[in-house]
């Protein structure tokens, strides 16, 4: 009975068939485009992150980048200062305590302010986090930036990067997309996941019926802090070089810009956009040095003709055929 | 309904897992290559040459570079290649950032299967893109860049090579610096006061320390009055200039290149800073060129080696004549340091294939590339380089004074006053930390 269900659930079946392409991505891709599609993934896990602020809080964050950075200098930092323990299984959890511990710090500050004021701040102190990634140039490189050597899984070490990352990496990589992308379905359809949304759609009313709307901001700045962290760790091993530039606002932008390409009334929105934004970036920067006017026009054209994202465009499109379709059963 | 798709996920999970483990195992069947001895593709060699072609460093910097990959190619397939390949030359720029930078080699690499990259100017990108040499799997020859810390390791003696496949075809900084700090030494014996103004990345950061720690050791009495670290590319210095002309050293030390080191000399030029004090450019032998006329005399200049369009003199040594005569006839340009790296790259490489090749019999693998270019002795323009253990090559270092001369609408080094040092005295030996070494005198 609950295996028929399952199977003839329309969902479960798209959610098979997604399953199998990404299985086989491996196959389909050459080295390179692989390389880049794992880079997408660990934007989409930020993308789910920062979407839990954007869409289900109200809360728009232009220093997303920062708590990423926390993340991807944990690992960098890890590599340079305690090469021992520089395996992925220790690597994943530091990183996730650098972001949670910044973002617990950066959120303490900035949930007190909503709208503007909320972007401001973020903004502002993921540039300060800039400033001392940037100056502290004996501690973190500077400019330059970090390397960051292939790491071992499991104990398994491999010499040359693409062994790491056309395989292993690659499942590793799904099968923690996976869990984030379970963990933020459970969250946002949680209770927590409504008193978040109640407080977005109106705080004095939510404040009224008992929820502590600062400190369910606060908790969702983290959980959204900590997604980007995990993002930020998993991007340095597939980038093999971190710099103060992810922690700048400019980065934080392509965040925000992922998340509106893809859409961010829709769940899985932000996915869909940061797959398309790293193809679009490359193949614009392939095309043009002056691909920066390719993703602003891309952008303006967005706004104007897609408000609610590439995905928000497909399931309106969707949902106008199946109104015909109806209309013309009548 | 909830619980059925929770499990459905828990099943497919797992399956993902299986799928992942199996499946991998199975790549790596398609990746072995039986490579057939004794042949040699027609198609030509792929050099991807990376400098940088926009911005404020290339029109000092990187065009040059890039000019002479250009009409170096040509020259080289015009007498027919290397091993009877053309040369099929990628050129791509360097700006952009080090991320930027690790993106692209990654793509020159695996996307177009370059046999060679021949590049980079700057430091910040050498550090980021030669540990992609041996993860990829393929041959970069740094031709430019200076820091020390790219061959080196965390303390001496350090194992050689770093990197297996990863090559540095000209000297380190610390010749550069050694060299100034020789220099002062022996022209300025009685200086006190000594200043650093440096751009604020590797590049500037190492220069510094290597040239400070020089100082200490051969000059004790010296006092460093202040050091300035702006970013790299910054348009204006008119407040690090003031804040130099009130600190008061007798002479600056600035590893100032490209753009950078033409705004921050007519900025200085204007607030009468070469009235006051004595500038020690480390690599500033492009500069006077590039400035003109109104380039101050009298102020130390180091040439990144003993590259020099007058030395050594082109009636001794015609291979500088036929490619000062070359460039110049083609660019309308007498060629900077850039240049002669960049010869040194491209003529190592294709020496170190020619080396392989005719001990293999056919078109070397990189590795057996790589065995050959480690030990390798060529003739440039500039005398001769080696390639040591370490994979850096190592040069004698040419140092002198601007003056204004009748012949040239720039100043050039003063023949009266030009020093050369000989490469044991400005290059550590293999596997010391220059560091290290410069303590240890």
């Amino acid at each position: 009975m609950n295996l028929k269900r399952f199977i003839f659930n329309k969902r479960s079946l798209i959610y098979l068939v997604v399953l199998i392409f990404l299985l086989i991505i491996p196959f389909i891709l050459s080295p390179f485009n692989l390389i880049l599609f794992e880079s997408a993934i660990t934007f989409a896990i930020v993308g789910l992150g920062f979407n839990l602020l954007l869409r289900y809080t109200g809360l728009l964050s232009f220093g997303h980048g920062a708590y990423f950075a926390a993340g991807a200098y944990a690992v960098a930092m890890v590599g340079r200062y305690v090469p021992s323990i520089y395996s992925i299984e220790f690597l994943i959890p530091i990183a996730i305590i650098a972001s949670l511990v910044l973002s617990a710090i950066f959120g303490f500050i900035c949930v007190r302010h909503t709208k503007i004021f909320f972007a401001i701040l973020t903004l502002a102190l993921s540039m300060l986090l800039f400033a001392l990634l940037f100056k502290f140039y004996s501690v973190t490189g500077g400019s330059d930036g970090l390397y960051i050597p292939t790491p071992s899984i499991f104990g398994v070490t491999f010499k040359r990067r693409p062994e790491f990352l056309s395989g292993p990496y690659y499942y590793f990589l799904l099968v923690i997309f996976i869990i984030c992308y379970m963990v933020m379905k459970v969250i946002v359809s949680s209770p927590f996941g409504k008193a978040l949304q109640a407080i977005r759609d109106n705080e004095t009313r939510a404040e009224l019926i008992g929820i502590r709307v600062k400190r369910y901001r606060f908790y969702a700045f983290i959980i959204s802090g900590t997604f980007a962290g995990i993002g930020g760790s998993l991007w340095t091993f597939v980038n093999g070089h971190v710099t103060p530039d992810v922690s700048h606002w400019f980065f934080s932008g392509e965040i925000v810009y992922m998340t509106l390409l893809g859409g961010f009334f829709i769940f899985e929105g932000p996915i869909i956009g940061a797959f398309v934004f790293t193809f679009l970036k490359l193949y614009a920067m392939g095309f043009t040095e002056y691909w920066m006017g390719i993703i602003g026009v891309t952008l303006i054209l967005l706004v104007l003709l897609l408000p609610t994202g590439l995905a928000g465009g497909v399931v309106t499109i969707f949902n106008k055929l199946k109104t015909r379709k109806v209309l013309g059963g009548t | 309904m909830e619980k059925t798709r929770r499990d459905f996920i828990k099943i497919a999970g797992g399956a993902a897992i299986g799928a992942g483990t199996l499946l991998s195992g199975c790549r790596e069947e398609e990746e072995k290559v039986v490579e057939k001895r004794g042949e040699i593709p027609k198609e030509p060699v792929k050099i991807a040459a990376v400098s940088f072609l926009t911005g404020v460093a290339a029109a000092p910097f990187g065009i040059p570079g890039n000019n002479t990959f250009e009409m170096l190619s040509e020259k080289i397939n015009a007498d027919g290649g290397i091993m009877g390949r053309k040369i099929e030359l990628l050129s791509k720029d360097e700006a952009g950032g080090v991320d930027a930078q690790v993106k692209l080699a990654r793509k020159l690499i695996l996307d177009d299967k370059v046999d060679v990259i021949l590049g980079y100017i700057s430091s910040a990108d050498c550090k980021a893109v030669l540990p992609l040499s041996d993860e990829l799997g393929d041959l970069i020859v740094a031709y430019d860049c200076g820091t020390q810390e790219l061959m080196e390791g965390s303390h001496s003696p350090f194992p050689v090579p770093k990197y297996e496949l990863g090559f540095r075809t000209a000297a380190t900084l610390g010749l550069d610096n050694i060299g100034l700090a020789l220099m002062i030494k022996k022209y300025f014996p009685d200086i006190k006061r000594i200043a650093g103004i440096n751009p604020d990345y590797a590049w500037g950061r190492d220069s510094w320390s290597i040239f400070e720690e020089s100082m200490k050791k051969l000059m004790p009495q010296v006092e460093v009055v202040g050091t300035w670290w702006p970013p790299l590319f910054t348009t204006d210095y008119t407040a690090h200039i003031s804040a130099l002309i009130g600190a008061a050293p007798d002479i600056v030390h600035t590893a100032f290149w490209g753009g950078d080191a033409v705004t921050f000399t007519k900025q200085a030029l204007g607030l009468g800073l070469f009235d006051k004090m004595t500038v020690a450019y480390s690599r500033g032998e492009p500069i006077p060129q590039e400035i003109g006329k109104d380039f101050p005399e009298n102020q130390i200049i180091g040439c990144a080696g003993p590259h020099y369009f007058l030395y050594p003199p082109q009636d001794k040594w015609p291979l500088n004549k036929q490619f000062v005569d070359e460039y110049q006839k083609k660019y309308g340009k007498y060629p900077t340091y850039p240049c002669y790296h960049a010869y040194q790259a491209i003529y190592s490489y294709k020496a170190a294939v020619e080396k392989a090749g005719s001990l293999t019999g056919g078109w070397p693998t990189v590795d057996e590339v790589a065995d050959a270019m480690t030990g390798l002795a060529i003739q440039t323009p500039s005398g001769n380089i080696t390639i040591r253990a370490d994979h850096n090559a190592i040069e004698d270092g040419l140092f002198g004074f601007t003056k204004l001369t009748s012949k040239y609408p720039f100043p050039i080094l003063d023949p009266e006053r030009i020093e050369v040092f000989p490469t044991f005295v400005v290059n550590p030996p293999v596997g010391i930390r220059t560091v290290d070494w410069i303590n240890s005198w």
